[in-house]
């Protein structure tokens, strides 16, 4: 104990830079596995969109536009056409994921599952015939965002395939974010204003936490807090168009994603008669440049691989000064060595000493980084275990290094040599 | 006998560098090694201080033979029985001379009697050396006598019984020297054996006994 004392008072600032160095190299480690932890998660959804153009159609029924279209008695049923047309083409995808509040009666109040909570707002609360309605976070999903995203369940199951079709007086499945385990259970029934028509819905599925899926304004929507619908298309052009509830959903179904190999000028082809048979004109298609999701898939590719290589090089900079430190300090500590071979110790047990510096500036050095970690991390026991997991092979694999430096050192050094003078 | 050597021989890889040392010291001698540069006189006192082990022959320090013994006991006999004072005797830089001719003592579990007896015997000894108003000083501020005078305390503060001095005053001036002589003769009278390597004629003439190393064994001179 006391020797180890004296080592240190020996080489302070030396120590010091070592412990520094092994302070580094733990973040390091550290860093590394959150990273690619999170890299993951954020490459799951992008992956699929990969090497595929995302046209986003866009109506242009603004300002005026709209009156003078809705004049036209047969504009909902034009609209309809349009919206079918264009999702029943087989020459690409269409993607249908729209981020849309719903009202729910009788909630349980909390501010949480607001649309805009993330902003600060409260809950919104109404009375409809009666009963209060609260304002939640919502989307409406079609299949295809089922084939194009991971999503997981935790409990039930996901939407039958008849549940893309309005049926006026039929239960509306529901899937939750994992946020609303506890608070609804898979099989309850709730009520709901959709475009503040009321409908009756059964959940029929709870996900899986910080599940994500692109949508045209957020490419990784976090579903964790909404009520998530399917987007129910209709059949026939409804007859009843009174309220918003028709318009709107007609709208939202035609302002959809579509996802293809095919160029803007071969998508322009591919509209075209879908367009002139529908007769409705008045739309555009948003290209792929525009938009964020090839970027971002690129990015945390060539992020991913930067990431690596720069973890990389520094870990192995780190590890160098380390050892480097290291060697330093036995140089410096020769007096020292000398004093206690000649006082009755072993040169092994002299190595030792050395050696198990190591460990113990290490095992010292780890202990920095994983306290910042309880700190930033809300969940820390995953990251934390595979943190030291990680850091024992690490410290073990330098400690054979180490051990190795060490004995060429003292062979090298030869001690009993030099004391003959 | 202290010390005995029974035909002690050493070689490195084919070469020999000597063989048929025979030596027999009792308590309370000096005794010299002379003999020409690279002969081996640094080798024969790590021999004797179990830092190296001979190619065949005997040793015995105080009884107790270090023959077949592991490094590591040979460390532990070493920290026990013997005082070792190197030419330069190393020193640990940023301590005081208190401080580093303590340092054996923190090799080995102390009773706090035995450690207060060890802090008497370094008093004592550092008054009859006359480096004990240098005790709280730190070891750089010393000249080379008093450093090396530290280092014949720091040899003692086990109470061995012998000690192995090799070229202990060749660094240093003749002042600082003729101290030195003068230490050995202080602590030779307190009944510890020493073997010292030498050049110095000095020396040699304090020693009841004194050998010159060849290759072929010891030979004494009168
Ligand atoms: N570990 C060793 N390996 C090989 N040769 C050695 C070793 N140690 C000493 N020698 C050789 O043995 C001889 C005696 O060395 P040393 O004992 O230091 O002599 P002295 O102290 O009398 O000057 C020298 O020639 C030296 O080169
Ligand atoms: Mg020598």
């Amino acid at each position: 104990m006391k020797v180890r004392k004296l080592l240190f008072k020996q080489t302070p600032y030396l120590n010091v830079l070592s412990g520094v160095a092994a302070i580094l190299f733990c973040s390091l480690i550290l860093a590394f596995i959150i990273n690619l932890q999170k890299s993951n998660i954020e490459t799951t959804a992008p992956d699929q969109f990969k090497e595929k153009n995302v046209y986003q159609i866009s109506d242009k029924l603004y300002n005026g536009q709209e009156k003078l279209f809705f004049s036209n008695p047969d504009s909902f049923s034009i609209l309809h056409q349009f919206g079918q047309k264009l999702r029943q083409s087989n020459k690409y995808d269409y993607y249908n994921a729209v981020w849309q509040p719903i009202e729910l009666a009788d909630f349980k109040i909390d501010p949480q599952f607001g649309p805009y909570y993330e902003f600060g707002k409260g809950l919104q609360i109404r009375e409809f015939e009666g009963k209060p309605y609260a304002t939640v976070a919502s989307f409406q999903i079609n299949a295809k965002v089922f084939e194009y995203n991971n999503i997981g369940l935790q409990e039930g199951h996901f939407f039958p395939s008849d549940a893309y079709f309005f049926e006026e007086d039929a239960d509306i499945p529901i899937l939750l974010g994992a946020a609303y385990k506890g608070i609804y259970q898979v099989g309850d029934h709730l009520e709901l204003l959709h475009y503040t028509r009321h409908f009756n819905g059964v959940v029929t599925g709870i996900l899986k936490p910080q599940q994500r899926i692109f949508t045209m304004n957020n490419p990784e929507a976090v579903l964790d807090r909404s009520v998530i619908l399917p987007v129910r298309y209709f059949k026939e052009p409804p007859k009843n168009t009174e309220g918003i509830f028709v318009k709107a959903s007609l709208y939202s179904h035609m302002n959809g994603t579509i996802i293809t190999n095919l160029s803007p000028m071969e998508l322009r082809d591919v509209l075209k008669p879908i367009n002139v048979e529908s007769n409705f004109e008045a739309y555009h298609i948003i290209g792929a440049e525009s938009l964020p999701i090839l970027a971002l898939s690129k990015m945390t590719d060539t992020n991913r691989l930067l990431l690596f290589i720069a973890s990389l090089t520094t870990g192995f900079m780190l590890a160098g000064l380390y050892l480097w430190t290291l060697s330093l300090l036995v140089k410096r500590n020769i007096p020292v060595y000398m004093v206690l071979l000649i006082s009755g110790a072993t040169m092994d047990s002299i190595q030792m000493l050395s050696s198990r510096r190591l460990m113990l500036t290490i095992g010292i050095a780890s202990l920095f980084p994983a306290a910042l970690l309880m700190i930033i991390v809300e969940n820390p026991l995953y990251f934390l275990i595979t943190y030291y997991v990680v850091v024992v092979i690490v410290v073990l694999l330098l400690a054979g290094m180490v051990k190795l430096m060490t004995k060429k050192l003292f062979r090298r050094l030869d001690l009993v040599q030099q004391l003959k003078g | 006998m202290r010390l005995v050597l029974e035909n002690v021989k050493k070689e490195y890889k084919d070469t020999l560098l000597f063989q048929n040392v025979q030596l027999r010291v009792p308590p309370g001698e000096m005794v010299a090694l002379q003999g020409r540069s690279g002969v081996g006189k640094s080798t024969l006192l790590n021999l004797i201080a179990g830092l190296e082990k001979p190619t065949s022959g005997e040793i015995q320090v105080n009884g107790i033979s270090l023959s077949g013994k592991s490094m590591h006991e040979l460390s532990s006999i070493r920290g026990q029985e013997i005082g070792y004072i190197a030419q330069n005797s190393p020193m640990i830089p940023k301590l005081t001379a208190l401080e580093n001719a303590k340092v054996p003592l923190w090799l080995v579990k102390q009773t706090p009697d035995e450690e207060a007896a060890a802090v008497q015997r370094l008093l004592q000894f550092g008054d009859l050396l006359g480096v004990a108003h240098l005790f709280e000083k730190r070891i750089e501020k010393l000249s080379g006598g008093e450093a090396q005078r530290i280092g014949i305390l720091r040899a003692l503060v086990r109470n061995p019984g012998l000690i192995v001095a090799d070229e202990p005053t060749s660094a240093l001036d003749d002042e600082s020297a003729e101290q030195v002589i003068a230490s050995f003769h202080h602590i030779r009278s307190q009944g510890v054996t020493i073997i010292v390597a030498t050049h110095s004629a000095q020396i040699a003439a304090k020693c009841d006994k004194r050998y010159r190393i060849t290759p072929s064994g010891l030979v004494s001179i009168p």
